[in-house]
């Protein structure tokens, strides 16, 4: 710390100031409730709503309704007013029913691609499941030839029984009592533990990235304890 | 009636510009009116109606058949999105009522934690006006002096980086960053070996977490790397290629056996939504 | 009952669990020169290398990039977002950046304009931001971006028409654009694989939270997805690869110590948990 004024400027700055106090006594929580946590969660509620109000006008309503109106003379702009109104019938019990009818359109609109969603997101599953039981013809010079061959038959007929178990396991349309059957749907069963246990551990990764980077900001951003 | 809705320019015409507007909201208004009117048995048909509506143009526009690669439908595509965009927008509002009612009333009523409350809504008049001046006069000077024998300039946009970078961008982070002590704890409680499932959770989220980062790898790191023909065999026993191969070989087809039952799934209540069939609390409420 | 080692070891304060985590989270942050081993992954390495083979074939095409990420998940996502971002610009690749979440159009801003300074990238010329939009029209607007984008998108968030641009010369539909790269904590992919990448086959590259990351391997598996940045250490590798560490690097090495802890908590617990069960039955057998 050559330059003792320098730091204290920088640690004092505003911006950085009010960011590490606000991550300390919104983690504060950990440890017992209190009245600094509550203060800055409310904080940031309002203005995280208010930032979402500035930016729809910004870079929403203005650019497509607001400059198309007043500088394009597209008044056509100006019908869908009334339309955005019909949200806020919900307020009042005589126009209630008008907010449905909008959010009638949006739900339709969603459930309308759902045809074309199926097509391009789900057909695709299905053709890629059927893999090929066949080794593909070796490539030349691979010395490992036999091995690869074996590995690529084996992997696919694993991917195909699992994938057959875990489809056997959610059927529950009625009881099944084949002896064969429930062990594909128990070994199913054991399969889904396993990749619930890799989606564990993959949320555990994410939570301490959060956690790393806000103990970053305050040593190594703020405070500078710790070496950029 | 094409001509009818054609841009207008203000300046040459602001008589037609007005009386337009002026048209189309009677009309628009009008229309609403009548529905209003309209007995009340009628008006669950009348959603219904404008639910299928909304669908029935994705629909129609997907199964048209194309011509070129493109239908008779897809130029209005664009159109539609933004409609859409400029509508959806209107929506803000809402989040805001709602939020602002309930804390307005805490304060007005001094009820307790009416404080928090009050914080609340001075940081979202603050947001909102700093976050427009930001937008419209970004650097209009708000004060100029001296603090601790350093001059400072506090303009729109210092302030509005004030509260989004030191505010927004680190109390979200912050909030979120707490479920990391909590899944510390909850995986230190949760993972024990009590049952054949149990134990196949925890194998599975130790070996993903030990593949994944330097602390695993360096345990198999005697192991080859793999990248001659001599070595490819001994590579695949290192730990992150084992992890790689459990979430490929293992987790993607039970993730996609989910997959499967979910977009079924989906596609019911898809039919269900826009043909008006879905039952609950909201679709059941009296109109 | 008196409280033996054996249940103190299955039942630690939560605060000490707490404290530790700190400690081995701090202790990487301090002790920077740390070496961590780290290979990059084959999802990591695919996405690199579609960038790559974009920027060698087609010198002149135009990669959107959607970020729907916000300051809730900075901890990943913007660090993808700047490692693949200065991939971008290291490899000359003109890209667009759209929103549909209010904070990160900000957000991504501040990290693509800090890199255009740094790699002399020219507005309008070598990249463009088509803004934010809200989400309620994501659907709507991705049907769009199929048949007509100057027409969908309108202008950018300046509010000029995005067709002034001379990056936006040429580019009339999906088929015109190179590669879609969405960065997101949310399953917003499901949109742009549903609505968009089967239409013209268009690369699609993923960088996901980690906890989103393994519902789409079956995505991967399919070619659907061609390459996944699986969270931070996903820009950890990303940072490898193009050689530019920064935080993505360092939270890698800091999660191995974070990593260790859980490991050793958990096998305490066991050890616990083994024992006092072992203990029990052979009281039940006496």
């Amino acid at each position: 710390m050559t330059d003792p004024n320098g730091y204290l400027q920088h640690i004092l700055s505003p911006s950085l100031l009010f960011g590490a106090l606000g991550t300390i006594a919104l983690l504060s929580l950990v440890f017992k409730e209190n009245k600094l946590y509550r203060l800055f969660e409310h904080i940031y509620l309002g203005l995280a709503l208010g930032y979402d109000v500035e930016t729809t006008w910004t870079e929403a309503l203005r650019p497509q309704l607001w400059d198309p109106i007043v500088h394009d003379g597209q008044w056509v702009w100006v019908l869908t007013i009334p339309v955005g109104l019909m949200f806020y019938g919900v307020y009042t019990r005589r126009f209630e029913w008008m907010s449905r009818l909008v959010f009638g359109i949006f739900f339709g609109a969603a459930a309308g691609t759902v045809f074309q969603d199926m097509c391009q997101r789900f057909v695709p599953q299905v053709r890629k499941s059927f893999k090929p039981l066949v080794p593909p013809p070796p490539h030349p010079g691979d010395i490992h030839a036999t091995l690869h061959a074996v590995s690529y038959v084996l992997n696919n007929a694993l991917f195909i029984t699992i994938l057959v178990c875990v489809i056997t396991y959610f059927f529950f349309a009625f009881d099944i009592k084949n002896k064969v059957l429930l062990l594909m749907a128990r070994s199913g069963r054991l399969v889904l533990m396993f990749a619930f246990g890799a989606l564990f551990g993959a949320t555990i990764m994410t939570r301490m990235a959060l956690l790393i980077d806000r103990m970053y900001f305050i040593f190594v951003d703020w405070l500078q304890w710790a070496p950029k | 009636m094409k001509h009818f809705f054609q841009p207008i320019n203000f300046h040459e015409h602001p008589g037609a510009f007005y009386g337009h507007i002026v048209l189309g909201l009677a009309v628009m208004f009008g229309v609403l009116g009548i529905l209003q009117a309209v007995p009340r048995q009628y008006r669950k048909w009348i959603i219904a109606v404008f639910t299928f509506l909304g669908g029935l143009f994705y629909v129609a526009e997907f199964f048209l058949p194309a011509h070129s690669g493109k239908n008779s439908l897809n130029k209005y595509d664009d159109v539609v999105a933004n409609i859409f965009v400029v509508v959806g927008a209107y929506a803000i509002g809402l989040g805001v009522i709602s939020l602002l009612q309930l804390h307005v009333r805490k304060v007005v009523r001094t009820a307790p934690g009416w404080g928090n409350s009050a914080a609340l809504i001075i940081s979202f008049l603050g947001m909102t006006v700093f976050g427009l001046l930001n937008e419209y006069a970004p650097h209009r000077l708000l004060f100029h002096g001296r603090l601790f024998s350093q001059g400072i300039r506090v303009t729109n946009s210092s302030v509005f980086d004030f509260l989004f970078t030191g505010g927004i961008a680190n109390f979200g982070s912050a909030i979120f960053s707490m479920i990391a002590f909590f899944i510390a704890s909850a995986a230190y409680r949760a993972f024990r070996v009590r049952s054949l499932e149990s134990s196949l959770l925890m194998t599975a989220a130790l070996i993903i977490m030990l593949g994944s980062v330097g602390f695993g790898t360096i345990l198999t790191n005697w192991l080859p790397l793999g990248n001659d023909p001599k070595s490819e065999f001994w590579a695949n026993f290192r730990i992150e290629n084992i992890a790689q191969w459990l979430l490929l070989q293992v987790n993607t087809p039970a993730q996609r056996g989910i997959l499967f039952g979910i977009t079924l799934g989906e596609l019911a209540m898809a039919l269900r939504l826009w043909l008006s069939l879905e039952r609950g609390s909201y679709f059941d409420k009296e109109v | 009952m008196d409280r033996t080692i054996w249940h103190k070891m299955q039942s630690i304060d939560s605060r000490y669990i707490y404290a530790a985590l700190i400690v081995a989270i701090l202790i990487p942050l301090f002790c920077s020169k740390l070496v961590y081993l780290n290979i990059p992954s084959k999802p990591s390495i695919d996405f690199y290398n579609t960038i790559e083979h974009i920027a060698s074939t087609e010198p002149n095409g135009l990669v959107i990039v959607d970020g729907q990420w916000s300051s809730s998940s900075r901890g990943e996502n913007k660090w993808q977002t700047q490692a693949i971002v200065t991939h971008l610009m290291m490899r000359h690749v003109h890209f667009a950046t759209l929103s549909f979440d209010t904070q990160n159009h900000t957000l991504t801003n501040e990290i693509v304009t800090a890199l255009a300074a740094k790699y002399h990238y020219v507005y309008g010329v070598d990249y463009i931001d088509w803004g934010y939009r809200p989400f309620q029209a994501f659907t709507a607007m991705l049907k769009g971006l199929d048949t007509d984008i100057p027409g969908t998108v309108v202008h950018d968030s300046s509010g000029k028409p995005i067709s002034s641009f001379p990056i936006m010369k040429g580019v009339r539909d999906i088929k015109d654009i190179s590669a879609i790269i969405e960065i997101s904590p949310t399953s917003s992919i499901d949109g742009w694989l549903g609505l968009v990448q089967g239409v013209n086959n268009t690369p699609l590259l993923y960088a996901p939270t980690a906890i989103s990351a393994p519902k789409y391997y079956t995505y991967l598996d399919s070619g659907q997805i061609s390459g996944m940045l699986i969270g931070v250490k996903g820009a950890g590798d990303y940072e490898s690869l193009i050689h530019q560490p920064s935080f993505g690097t360092r939270a890698t090495g800091a999660l191995s110590f974070v990593y260790a802890l859980i490991i050793l908590l958990v096998v305490i617990g066991n050890i616990g948990h083994l024992k006092l069960r072992a203990m029990a039955r052979t009281e039940t057998e006496k």
